[in-house]
């Protein structure tokens, strides 16, 4: 497996919103295009802070990135989606004050050429949203607005797609619809690199998976390696953090 | 329009909005004035209007030289404090710091009197009902509607127009869309800045060309950005509109000496009602 190149790597990443007060500490991280890598941890361990520093929208950054092996240490944002990364924040991830359509235009803003083509698309690949294109964000439902926010980062045929707890604030039948359309994304090849409060539904779909605690990788394995680990549940359940990190013993049932 | 734009897509209350309207003003008057005469620039009318090709020269280098000063600023002050994490109220203070210094400037080349782009009388001319309107005025409105129509087109329907609202509703995602959004502040700063040297120009065609004519303005424009909802275009004009006519006609009842506090007096009673204007959107 380690003879290919990987999409992203990442080496001692360390930093934080303010000078002098790291979030992450060290942090490595690789990302290989046929995997879905799940970054999973109680609040406030960093994994937010770390997707945000990997597509460039946090200017901190001690350590270095390389996408598809090239050093891009120190790029912005819309420098790192040109070059083929696709990322969903958590919260704010649609313009709500435009429409579906303009939506995926600035999706695509960056298109030079197929911009009509590429919105057919992606719509064809959300079938909530197809048939509406005049419809204003802000009167779409969360559900349909996580649709259309990944729609949105598909718009530039990306290699990589960071999604930002993408179902968080969903019901469990809007969750499960979401991440399988998560995974036939991936099925189309695209590596995706997720950050995930929902953990054992994410592990399942997760090829490998990793746990953040204070800033810190604290463990690294493949999602059923995490799913069935009595450590994980007992790291989680020491923190005592409460906000419905289960994962039940004896693993998925 | 220009001052709802700078507001809805930048979050700047640019202060320095009526003076740059009066630097677009002065630019014009240069070009139309003696100074200008001298370099070919003045002469002719149109028809019954008051100006000729002069005055669009004029309004063209008012345009061209208003923008190229929004853009030296934007660089100069607000890209500066935005890095170094200024809000609201420090693009604010520094606009109003700016204004002051842009019109001691015209008044230091130009003088405190009062000019006019042509000089002699212009008759109006009556039409239904005994409502006399001077041509110019016509040209007014239509410019004004004209521009309005553009600025429609711009953000509805051009991939530019679309970016700076994209902006204006969440510079963060935009960002994450690819958009340059140093690059729409710096073309919303120049869009600005023609409206805003298109507005002084007209301006100064209906009043007089006067060194403060564009900052005495400055509080009745945001009474009409505010009554319009604030980074609503339409809504600027339509807020405009309504200060403006609530101005004159409140002669009809009221002191003349009290008629610069009609439009607050509205704007409060819409904010009361209206918290977000009158076309103002709930995110």
């Amino acid at each position: 497996m380690n003879e290919r190149t990987p999409l992203l790597q990442v080496e001692e990443f360390s930093g934080g919103y303010v000078d002098g007060i790291d979030i992450i500490h060290d942090v490595a991280l690789d990302l290989y295009q046929d995997e879905i890598l799940t970054i999973i941890g109680p609040n406030g361990a960093g994994k937010s802070t770390l997707l945000k520093a990997i597509v460039g929208a946090l200017p901190f950054e001690r350590g270095r990135r390389w996408f598809q092996g090239e050093d891009v240490s120190g790029w912005s944002t819309p420098r790192m989606i040109a070059s083929g990364v696709g990322y969903v924040p958590q919260v704010d991830n649609v313009f709500t004050s435009m429409s579906i359509r303009e939506n995926l235009e600035m999706g695509g803003y960056m298109r030079k050429t197929g911009l009509r083509e590429r919105i057919a698309e992606v719509l064809a690949m959300f079938p909530d949203l197809e048939g509406r294109p005049r419809e204003r964000a802000s009167r779409l439902s969360g559900g349909q607005r996580q649709m259309l926010a990944m729609a949105r980062a598909l718009m530039l045929d990306p290699v990589m797609l960071c999604l930002d707890e993408p179902t968080a604030a969903l019901s469990p039948a809007a969750r499960g619809e979401l991440l399988a359309r998560i995974y036939n994304i991936h099925m189309s090849g695209v590596g995706i690199l997720m950050v995930e409060q929902n953990a054992t539904e994410a592990l399942v779909w997760s090829d490998r998976a990793v746990v953040m605690v204070d800033g810190d990788k604290a463990l690294e394995g493949t999602g059923l390696d995490m799913l069935t680990s009595a450590d994980v549940g007992r790291a989680f359940l020491g923190q005592g953090d409460g906000e419905g990190f289960t994962i039940e013993e004896g693993g998925l049932t | 329009m220009g001052l709802t734009l700078v507001f809805g897509v930048l979050g700047i209350g640019d202060f320095a909005h009526g003076d740059k309207m009066g630097w677009g003003m002065f630019l014009a008057f240069f070009v139309v004035s003696a100074e200008g005469a001298n370099l070919g620039f003045a002469g002719g009318r149109f028809g019954s209007l008051s100006f000729g090709w002069g005055l669009v020269v004029g309004l063209l280098v008012a345009m061209i030289g208003v923008a190229l000063l929004s853009v030296i600023l934007e660089r100069l002050v607000f890209r500066r404090l935005r890095a170094a994490g200024g809000g609201f109220f420090v693009f604010a203070i520094a606009s109003l710091g700016i204004s002051i210094m842009l019109r001691a400037v015209i008044q230091l080349i130009w003088g405190p009197s009062n000019f006019r782009y042509t000089p002699g009388i212009h008759p109006a001319i009556e039409i239904l009902g005994g409502i006399k309107v001077k041509p110019d005025q016509f040209f007014i409105v239509g410019v004004t509607v004209l521009a309005a129509v553009l600025l429609y087109w711009l953000l509805y329907r051009t991939r530019f127009g679309k970016a700076m609202r994209a902006t204006s509703d969440n510079p963060d995602l935009a960002e994450a869309s690819g958009i340059e959004t140093n690059r729409v502040r710096i073309g919303t700063w120049i869009v600005a800045g023609i409206l805003g040297a298109l507005a002084g120009v007209m301006l100064g065609l209906q009043a007089e060309v006067r060194f403060d004519a564009g900052f005495r303005l400055l509080l009745p424009l945001f009474a009409a950005v505010i009554l319009g909802g604030i980074g609503n275009p339409w809504g600027a004009l339509i807020g405009g509109l309504t200060v403006g006519i609530a101005q004159e006609v409140s002669t009809q009842w009221i002191n003349t000496g009290l008629k610069p506090g009609v439009p607050f007096v509205i704007v409060i009673v819409v904010l009361l009602l209206r918290p977000r204007g009158l076309f103002g959107q709930v995110r």
